[in-house]
């Protein structure tokens, strides 16, 4: 195939593992939720070792291929037993790796986490760069061209890196879920299974067991046989267990089993199709390895699947290549993703949190991704071209194994401790090293081949103590794995039989300590009510719903998640602020908007009172100038009137002019009043109540002419501070009020009473009924064909002018106008005299 | 359930981990294909069936 169409289909497919990814993220919930898609995800076991490896190392070493898929399958049989309780455990205290658990189960201790991460990075950069070198390979024997292997590898690992940070890192996430990300490496995961199906069928239908014959012809006959002896028999378990322990460990394999796990039904499903999806994709490899030894002995025993695949033309071709990249990215994608999480969670946090950066913290988890890859690539670069896949890919898998002692012993024996833990994982780091990582070196030629030489014969890195003839990396591995856990439990054994400190009572301690910060003692005591009550394997986990629950309820989810997260263990404290901060601003606004809100509810509820108050304005307005213009127009008619004598006339037309003058005051002061009610007003001038009162009679007396009235007057001379208009308003008032109901006459009296001056207006009429008393004030209240509002309005004005109106008992009507004599009208009053 | 799956397990553990050499002497068996394989694969589907059985029963 020509590098250009290979180029392009290789884009067109990430392109479409893109596209797919972002539709997981937007809208894949229902695809996400199930369980098939979790059980596919699980495939991300298998990668480019399986797809390009496997059939290398059957061509070369037979059966001991199958222990690699073998063994996970043995696992899941254990599965429904340990990794619901994985789970669960994982629920609780928000694990998002093996490290995260150490951390939490050795007492919090930041050193053991962050060895572990720091040794799983190291670790497994041989089993990454084993994917770049698998795609590059690929690219290369399928294109045709001759270009160094580390130029492809380079673009690969940095599209890979872009991929990861697309879609592993967009931000900042407690639970450490992505949906897109998940979707995709499903997808991935069918699609090498189809590629390897289809390779399979092709090798069935053109050979039948043709292979299996030629082979034996050929003297191939150890590659069909059990493995033997001794030796092989070690190397057959050794490899198992290796893989059993790699599949609990690998951080991927955590991620997508545990941390990604979205309902723990799943389990069931993924307890049985699991172990088939691996069945199936191994079927194959047999013929496969054995067709690409006897057809294609020139090509290296690593690209035999792409060799035979290109006997079937170039359709077939494309199909094995885009099965291995299916199965290299996704491996890729999420390992890396896993041990950025990893990276982020044991070493960058406590690092950023001593500086202050914390802030920086998802663009430093984004450099972690490109970092981790760029390593790998150098990693390739230094040591890839020595070993074939499997070889670099076992390396790693040896590397992950050392967590087994401490996280295994750590979940199920009580008496292993901390200082156990440390000094195993120490331990079998370094024999790691010494066996596996060092013969890699000098292998690859970066460290002198007679490194070795001069040791004596037991220190041999690959035949410590004199063993010979064992496979380099069971030989690694058993030591390894054997220092671990002999210092383990050594150290553990020699400790004091202090029980451990125990994470759920620690757990429960922080938990409380979190919501007394947060919410307050009650709390504290609230979920240490609920604990005692408590009993069971999950309480653990019904204590953290609970407290995460209280929480939420106060701070909001997001933000109680991550309190929760702080409190269990070190993570970002500066995500947990932003959150909170965040989840402030939230609350901050939500307060803006309700008072915001209660103050739209005032402001339309005073509106709808001064409304109400406009039409009453109104309303006393109209009555306020009709008052003088009916005694304009008596006064008028009565002048136009014949028999009106000269001195009279004068009379009337003196109060004709003061009547219209009154009222274009009126007129004036109300379109002050309407113009601005804040525009201060005339302040009070000295008024004589006499005068005032005499008047109020003459004004009135054209009414009382008209209904037969007579107007007596009683008045005492008194001066008080006022605003004369308004007072005389409330007179005329009262006054037109007790002429309607008079029968005969009305008396008008004027004399000061306790401290206050009292106009009484008295008529001789039936008086007011006692049910009516209350009422009489309140506007539009008429009884007598009024238009109801004069005494309203008189009782409105008396007492803007401080003075009051009332009702006093006695025959007839008695109302009384009192305004005060003392403080500035009395002072007032004194003056004026 | 507990010792269901424990008992799975070590079933596992005799078919997948038993001294294979003594019992398949032979490259090739019934229609020319290597017995070892065809004993290892057989065995492999039957597990996934008994675990397919094992999650389909509370």
């Amino acid at each position: 195939m020509s590098p250009e169409a290979l180029l392009a289909g290789l884009f067109l497919y990430l392109g479409l593992l893109f596209l797919l990814a972002r539709l997981g993220e937007e809208r894949g919930g229902r695809l996400f939720q199930s369980p098939w898609t979790y059980t596919l995800s699980l495939g991300v076991y298998a990668t480019a070792w399986t797809f390009f490896g496997s059939a290398g190392w059957a061509a070369t070493s037979g059966p001991l291929f199958l222990t690699i898929s073998l063994w996970p399958t043995l696992a899941l049989a254990l599965w429904t037993l340990l990794h619901l309780r994985l789970l669960r455990l994982a629920r609780a205290h928000r694990l998002t790796s093996w490290a995260d658990f150490l951390y939490l189960r050795y007492g919090r201790d930041p050193l053991l986490g962050a060895v572990a991460a720091g040794f799983l990075v190291l670790g497994l950069l041989p089993y990454l760069a084993l994917q770049l070198k698998a795609i590059a390979q690929a690219f290369l024997f399928l294109s045709g061209e001759a270009r160094p292997l580390g130029d492809v590898a380079l673009y690969t690992a940095l599209l890979l890196a872009f991929f990861t940070i697309l879609f592993g890192t967009r931000r900042l996430d407690p639970t450490e879920r992505h949906r897109g990300l998940v979707l995709a490496v499903a997808f991935e995961g069918g699609v090498k299974l189809f590629a390897m199906l289809a390779l399979g069928l092709y090798a069935l239908l053109g050979h039948g067991a043709e292979p299996f014959r030629e082979a034996v012809r050929r003297g191939l006959d150890p590659l069909l046989l059990p493995p033997q002896g001794l030796e092989g028999h070690l190397a057959w378990t050794g490899l198992t267990f290796l893989a059993l322990l790699a599949f609990l460990f690998l951080p991927r394999q955590f991620h997508v089993a545990v941390v990604e796990n979205t309902d723990e039904r799943h389990l069931a499903l993924a307890s049985w199709a699991f172990p088939l999806y691996l069945l199936l994709l191994n079927l194959p490899i047999l013929p496969l390895a054995l067709l690409g030894r006897l057809h294609h002995p020139e090509v290296p025993p690593d690209l035999y699947v792409l060799a035979v695949a290109r006997e079937g033309g170039a359709a077939l071709a494309f199909l094995a290549f885009l099965g291995g990249v299916s199965a290299a990215t996704a491996m890729v994608v999420v390992e890396t993703l896993a041990l950025s999480i990893l990276v982020s969670h044991h070493l960058l946090a406590p690092l950023l949190l001593r500086r202050q950066a914390l802030g920086h913290l998802l663009l430093f988890r984004r450099g972690t991704v490109l970092a981790v890859l760029l390593l790998a690539y150098l990693y390739f670069r230094l040591a890839g071209e020595a070993y074939a896949l499997v070889g670099m890919g076992l390396i790693s898998f040896v590397a992950v194994a050392q967590l087994a002692p401490a996280g295994l012993l750590g979940l199920f024996w009580q008496g292993s401790t901390r200082e156990g833990a440390l000094a195993g994982l120490f331990g079998g780091i370094l024999v790691w090293a010494y066996t596996l990582l060092l013969p890699a070196l000098v292998r690859s030629g970066w460290l002198p081949q007679d490194l070795f030489a001069a040791l004596p014969s037991f220190l041999h890195p690959e035949g410590l103590f004199g063993v010979r003839g064992l496979d380099p990396v069971v030989h690694g591995f058993l030591a390894s794995l054997l220092a671990n856990t002999g210092l383990h439990l050594l150290v553990s054994l020699r400790q004091p039989p202090s029980p451990p400190p125990s994470g759920r009572a620690g757990e429960e301690e922080a938990l409380a300590d979190l919501l007394e910060r947060f919410l307050g003692p009650e709390a504290r005591e609230s979920l240490k009510a609920y604990a005692r009550s408590l009993k069971g394997p999950d309480k653990a986990e019904r204590l953290a719903e609970r407290a995460e629950a209280l929480l939420a309820g106060a701070l909001g989810p997001a933000t109680a998640r991550l309190l929760l997260l702080s409190a269990t263990r070190e993570v970002p404290r500066e995500a947990v602020e932003a959150a909170a901060r965040e989840s402030q601003r939230v609350r901050a606004y939500a307060q803006a908007l309700e008072a915001a809100r209660r103050e739209l509810e005032a402001a339309y509820r005073r509106l709808e009172e001064m409304d109400r108050l406009k039409d009453e304005f109104l309303a006393t307005v109209s009555h306020e100038l009709k008052t003088p213009l009916t005694a304009v127009r008596a006064l008028a008619e009565i002048l136009a009137q014949e028999e009106v004598g000269e001195e009279e006339r004068r009379r009337f037309t003196a109060l004709l002019a003061q009547e219209a003058a009154r009222l274009s005051r009126l007129v004036e002061e109300i379109l002050a009043y309407t113009r601005l009610e804040a525009r201060p007003e005339e302040p009070p001038a000295p008024v004589d109540l006499e005068a005032l009162a005499r008047e109020a009679l003459a004004l009135s007396e054209p009414l009382a002419r008209e209904r037969g009235l007579r107007l007596e007057a009683r008045l005492q001379p008194l001066r008080v501070r006022t605003h004369r208009d308004r007072a005389l308003q409330v007179l005329l008032n009262l006054l037109a009020n007790a002429l309607r109901h008079a029968r005969s006459r009305v008396v008008l009296e004027l004399r000061a009473e306790a401290g206050e001056a009292r106009f009484r207006v008295v008529d001789d009429g039936p008086g007011v009924p006692e049910a009516l008393r209350e009422h009489i004030f309140a506007p539009f209240q008429s009884y007598a064909g009024g238009t109801g509002l004069g005494l309203a309005i008189a009782r409105r004005l008396s007492e803007a002018l401080g003075g009051r109106v009332f009702l006093e008992d006695g025959e007839g009507g008695v109302f009384v106008f009192a305004l005060p004599l003392e403080g500035d009208h009395g002072r007032g009053a004194d003056r004026g005299r | 359930m507990k010792a269901r799956s424990l008992a799975l397990f070590l079933l596992g553990l005799l078919l997948f981990a038993s001294p294979f050499a003594l019992f398949f002497p032979e490259p090739l068996g019934p229609w020319g294909l290597p017995p070892f394989y065809l004993y290892l694969f057989l065995a492999w589907a039957g597990f996934v069936l008994l675990l397919f059985l094992n999650a389909r029963r509370p």
